[in-house]
C-alpha cells in the first residue's frame, strides 16, 4: 500500500513537470496565467517529490528491509545519525535525494519574482524543470526507491516494484546489509547535502543563461542574478569539497585530504568552471562578447555537473566514492549529452561575437588580469578532463586498461595553480584604477618588500627551502597590498569627514569580501604546501609502556583495549601519550585514541586516527594493527602534517567570503543603481592608494 | 584588402598560443602519469622487463592468503589473475563474478605480493587489488601502493 501510494505521488509529480514544460513551451507565453499555471505545477511536483522522499526516510528510520532500497544500506542496530546518512549512502536514495534538491532549486526558480526579467521568466521556469523531470525519471524508471523483494517460484528473490510473474509473495528480510562503514561520520551527515546543493543550484545561472540566449535580450540585471545564483552554489559546493576532503583525512587514514581520485575530480570541475564565470562576471561593464563568454562557462558549469553525475553513479570511473556499476550509465549518457549540446548548438547560434566592438571603458588592465584567471581556471578543467577521459577513450578504442595517476595532475596543474595565486596576490590593486603596467609595478614596491621580508623571516625561522618560499612571498605580497588599499581608502575617507557608518560601509563592500576569500585562498595554500611538502611519516611497534620518536615529538603507548559495541562493531583503541622533546626537557602534550573498527556485517576494518591538532601542525596517528595475545603489541604510524589546520580555516573562510559577497548590503551595492555611499568609498579607495595618498607599506 | 582585416587575427593567434600552452602542459605529464594496468599473465610473461620497469598491475585478491606480521610492518599475499579483455569477463559472467572465478580457479596464475605497510581497510578476498610496484629476483612483486575497489557484492546481493 505504502509503496504504491509514494510510486503514485512520484508519478503525479512527472505528470506535474511534463504539462509544466508543455504550457510554456506550447502555450501563450504573453499570457500570465499560462506561465502561473506552470509556476504552479513546478511547485506541486517539488512538494510530491518532498513528500515521497519523506516515506522513503520513514521507510528507512523503520528498517523496513523489504524494500530493496532500505535493505542495501541500513540495519536495524544502526544509530540515528547513521540511518539519516544512509538516506545518501546508496545509488537508489542518493539519486532521489539529489533529484529532491534539483527540485528545490527548480522550485525556487518557479517561485523568485524575477521582476526584472518578465520576457525571460517562462524560459528560466522551463529550463530549470527540464532537469528535474530528467532526473525523476531515472527515479522511477531506473532507480525505484520503492521496489521490493520478490520470492520467484525457484526459490531465488528479485527486487522489483511490480510482482514478477508467477511471484506474488514479498520477501522480508530479517535484516539489512547496514551501512558501509567508511561513511560512518560526521562529515558524511552534512558533506553529500553541502555538495549536492552547491551543484544542483547550479541549474539556476544555466537556466538564466538558456533564456538570455533563446530571448535574445541580456539585460544587466540577468548577468546580476546570474552572478548571485552562481555565487550560492560556489559557497556551498566549497563547503561540501571542504567536508569531503576532512571525511577523507578523518577516515580513509593516509594522512591526505585530496587524492586526484575521479570522483573527487568529478566534484571539482564544476567547483573551477564557477570560478571561472564569477570572475568573468566582476567587471560591471559587460561587452557582447564578454557576456557571450560568460553564458559559454555558465553553460558548461552545469554541463559538468551532469558529466559529475554520469561519472559516479554510472560505474565508468574506477574510484573509491564510486556508487556500483549500475543500469543508470546509458540514461544519464543521454540526459548528460542531450543538455550540454543543445547549450553548445543554442550558444553557437545565439552569441554574439561583434568583431567591431568599442574599447571597454573598464580599465584594460584590470580586466586582462580577470580574464587571464579565468582562462586558467578553464585551463584547469582541461588539465582534469583529459585525465579524466584519456583511460576512457583507450579502452573504447581497444587500448590496454591503463590509469592516470596522481603524477600527471601534480605536474600538468602545478603550474597553473602557482600562476593562479600569483594573480590572487596581485588581485587587490583592483580599486587602484591603473592603467598602465609602470603605474602598477610602482605601486608594488611596499609589497614587494613586504613579500620579501616574509619569504625572508620564513626561510629563517622554518628553514623553508627555495621554491616553496615563493608561497610566503606571495602571501606577505598579498597581506602588504590588501592593508595597502583599505587602510588608505579609509584614512581618505576619515580625512574627508566621513563617519564611522560609511567607513562600515566600506569594509562590508564587494571589495573588502572578495579581499577576505583571497586571504583564505593563501591560508588554504599553506595547508597544503605543509602537508604535500613536508609531510613526514614514523611507523613502529609498541609495547605497553613503550615509547617511540617522532621528529621533535614521541609517543608512548599506554593500554590497548578491545571490545564489541552494540551495532555490531569490535573496537579496538590504543591510548597514547604524546610528548613534545625539547632539549629542555619532555613534556606531556596530550593522551589520543585511535581506533580500528572492524564491521561484523561488512567485515571491514576501518582505521580512525588520533590527531592531535594544532595550528602549526597536526600530529596524525594511526593504529595499523595490534597484537593481543601473551605479549600484546600494537604497530603505530605517526604522521606529522604542518600547518594542517590552515587548510580547513582557509577553505571556511573562502566560504565566509562568498557569504559576505552575498549579504544583502553587497546586494544593494552591485545593484544596477549604485548607491552613493558605495561609489565614494570606491572613489576613497582609487585616491587613497592614488600616487598622492601614499599608505604606510 | 577587406577580408584580411576583418579577419579575427588576434583571435586566431590567440587561440593556437592558449592550444599550444594546454599541449605542452598536458602531454610531457601524460606521458609520465599514465601506466598501464597490467593482467598477472602479462607481468609473469616478460618477468626481466618488469624486474627494471614500475607497473600497475590488476588481480584478484585471494583472502585465505593475507598474512600481516605486525613487528616487521610486512604485508603479504596473492593475486590471481583476472582477464583484461572485455568479452572474457562477460564470459565470466560480469565482473564480480570474474573475480570470484579467479579466487575459486586453481589453474589460474597467481602471484605473491609483498607491501611493507598495514593492510589497507578494504583488502579481503575476492576485491580487484591494483597494485604499483615492481617484480623482484625471486617473482615476487614488491608492491608500493595497493589500491583497492570496493566490492559491490552488497548491491547485487539479494537476502
Amino acid at each position: 500500500m505504502i509503496a504504491n501510494t509514494a510510486f503514485g505521488i512520484l508519478v503525479l509529480a512527472e505528470l506535474a513537470l511534463v504539462f509544466a514544460s508543455a504550457v510554456i513551451v506550447f502555450g501563450s507565453r504573453q499570457d500570465r496565467r499560462w506561465l502561473d499555471s506552470s509556476r504552479r505545477a513546478v511547485q506541486a511536483a517539488w512538494f510530491l517529490v518532498t513528500l515521497a522522499l519523506g516515506i522513503f526516510l520513514y521507510l528507512l528510520l523503520e528498517n523496513r528491509v523489504e524494500f530493496a532500497a532500505v535493505y542495501r544500506v541500513t540495519r536495524a542496530t544502526l544509530p540515528f545519525t547513521a540511518k539519516l546518512s544512509a538516506l545518501w549512502g546508496g545509488q537508489t536514495g542518493s539519486l532521489l535525494f539529489w533529484t529532491w534538491l534539483l527540485g528545490g532549486a527548480a522550485c525556487v526558480s518557479a517561485t523568485v519574482g524575477w521582476k526584472d526579467l518578465p520576457q525571460h521568466k517562462p524560459w528560466i521556469v522551463l529550463f530549470s524543470a527540464v532537469p528535474f523531470a530528467g532526473f525523476l525519471f531515472l527515479v522511477l524508471f531506473l532507480e525505484n526507491p520503492f521496489a521490493r523483494w520478490w520470492l520467484l517460484p525457484n526459490g531465488a528473490s528479485t527486487a522489483q516494484f511490480l510482482p514478477p510473474p508467477g511471484s506474488s509473495i514479498i520477501l522480508w528480510p530479517p535484516d539489512g546489509v547496514g551501512l558501509n562503514p567508511l561513511l560512518r561520520h560526521p562529515a558524511m551527515v552534512i558533506h553529500p547535502p553541502m555538495l549536492y546543493l552547491g551543484f544542483v543550484i547550479f541549474v539556476l545561472p544555466y537556466a538564466l543563461a538558456m533564456a538570455a540566449l533563446i530571448t535574445g535580450d541580456w539585460p544587466r540585471s540577468l548577468f546580476e542574478a546570474i552572478r548571485i545564483s552562481s555565487l550560492i552554489a560556489w559557497f556551498f559546493l566549497t563547503l561540501g569539497l571542504l567536508l569531503g576532503s576532512r571525511w577523507a583525512y578523518d577516515v580513509l587514514g593516509w594522512g591526505g585530504y585530496w587524492g586526484w581520485d575521479p570522483v573527487e575530480i568529478a566534484g571539482l570541475l564544476p567547483w573551477l568552471s564557477g570560478s571561472a564565470a564569477l570572475h568573468l562576471l566582476i567587471p560591471r561593464r559587460r561587452s557582447a562578447s564578454r557576456q557571450t563568454w560568460i553564458l559559454a562557462v555558465i553553460l558548461l558549469t552545469f554541463s559538468l555537473v551532469l558529466l559529475g553525475s554520469l561519472l559516479t553513479r554510472s560505474g565508468i570511473v574506477v574510484s573509491v566514492h564510486a556508487f556500483s556499476e549500475s543500469t543508470l550509465g546509458t540514461a544519464l549518457m543521454i540526459i548528460f549529452l542531450s543538455i550540454s549540446l543543445a547549450s553548445l548548438a543554442l550558444w553557437g547560434l545565439r552569441g554574439r561575437f561583434p568583431l567591431d566592438e568599442p574599447p571597454d571603458s573598464e580599465s584594460r588592465l584590470w580586466t586582462t588580469l580577470l580574464h587571464s584567471s579565468a582562462v586558467l581556471f578553464i585551463f584547469l578543467v582541461c588539465v582534469c578532463l583529459v585525465g579524466l577521459f584519456v583511460p576512457i577513450v583507450g579502452e573504447w578504442f581497444g587500448g590496454k586498461p591503463m590509469m592516470v595517476g596522481e603524477a600527471y595532475y601534480r605536474q600538468a596543474t602545478g603550474p597553473l595553480w602557482i600562476a593562479l595565486l600569483i594573480l590572487t596576490a596581485i588581485a587587490p590593486l583592483w580599486p587602484m584604477r591603473l592603467s598602465t603596467w609602470q603605474q602598477m609595478f610602482r605601486k608594488m614596491i611596499p609589497a614587494v618588500l613586504g613579500g620579501g621580508i616574509a619569504a625572508g623571516l620564513s626561510a629563517w625561522f622554518f628553514s623553508l627551502r627555495l621554491p616553496e618560499a615563493a608561497l610566503p612571498f606571495l602571501a606577505g605580497f598579498y597581506l602588504v597590498l590588501t592593508l595597502q588599499v583599505g587602510v588608505g581608502a579609509v584614512g581618505t575617507g576619515l580625512g574627508r569627514g566621513a563617519g564611522i557608518r560609511q567607513c562600515v560601509d566600506f569594509l562590508l563592500s564587494r571589495r573588502a569580501a572578495a579581499a577576505i576569500l583571497h586571504a583564505g585562498v593563501f591560508i588554504f595554500a599553506f595547508g597544503v604546501l605543509g602537508i604535500e611538502q613536508y609531510q613526514h611519516t614514523t611507523q613502529g611497534l609498541l609495547a605497553p609502556g613503550g615509547r617511540m620518536a617522532a621528529g621533535e615529538y614521541s609517543v608512548r603507548l599506554n593500554e590497548i583495549v578491545q571490545q564489541p559495541t552494540s551495532d555490531e562493531r569490535i573496537v579496538t583503541v590504543a591510548s597514547l601519550s604524546l610528548f613534545s622533546e625539547n632539549p629542555a626537557g619532555t613534556t606531556l602534550l596530550d593522551e589520543v585514541f585511535p581506533r580500528m573498527d572492524h564491521d561484523l556485517t561488512y567485515q571491514q576494518t576501518t582505521a580512525i586516527p588520533g590527531v592531535y591538532s594544532r595550528l602549526s601542525g597536526d600530529l596524525y596517528i594511526l593504529l595499523t594493527g595490534v597484537n593481543l595475545g601473551e605479549t600484546p603489541s600494537a604497530s603505530i604510524r605517526v604522521i606529522l602534517n604542518p600547518l594542517a589546520d590552515f587548510l580547513w580555516i582557509g577553505g571556511l573562510i573562502m566560504a565566509a567570503g562568498a557569504l559576505l559577497l552575498l549579504t544583502p548590503h553587497v546586494f544593494l551595492s552591485s545593484s544596477s543603481s549604485m548607491s552613493a555611499p558605495v561609489s565614494k568609498v570606491n572613489t576613497w579607495a582609487a585616491n587613497g592608494a592614488g600616487p598622492t595618498g601614499g599608505p604606510p607599506g | 584588402m577587406a577580408i584580411f582585416s576583418r579577419f579575427p587575427w588576434k583571435f586566431v593567434a590567440g587561440t593556437l598560443i592558449i592550444l599550444a600552452a594546454l599541449i605542452l602542459l598536458v602531454v610531457p605529464a601524460l606521458q609520465m602519469g599514465t601506466q598501464y594496468y597490467l593482467t598477472v599473465d602479462e607481468v609473469l610473461a616478460e618477468p626481466d622487463r618488469y624486474q627494471e620497469e614500475v607497473v600497475r598491475i590488476s588481480g584478484a585478491v585471494i583472502g585465505g592468503s593475507i598474512l600481516w606480521d605486525g613487528n616487521t610492518g610486512v604485508l603479504v599475499f596473492s593475486i590471481a589473475n583476472v582477464p583484461a579483455a572485455l568479452d572474457q569477463i562477460e564470459a565470466d559472467g560480469g565482473f564480480q563474478a570474474s573475480l570470484h572465478a579467479a579466487v575459486n580457479d586453481p589453474n589460474r596464475t597467481r602471484l605473491n605480493v609483498r607491501y611493507e605497510g598495514a593492510p589497507p581497510d578494504l583488502l579481503q578476498d575476492e576485491v580487484q587489488a591494483i597494485l604499483t610496484g615492481r617484480l623482484n629476483a625471486s617473482g615476487i612483486f614488491m608492491a608500493d601502493e595497493i589500491l583497492l575497489k570496493c566490492p559491490s557484492r552488497y548491491q547485487d546481493e539479494s537476502p
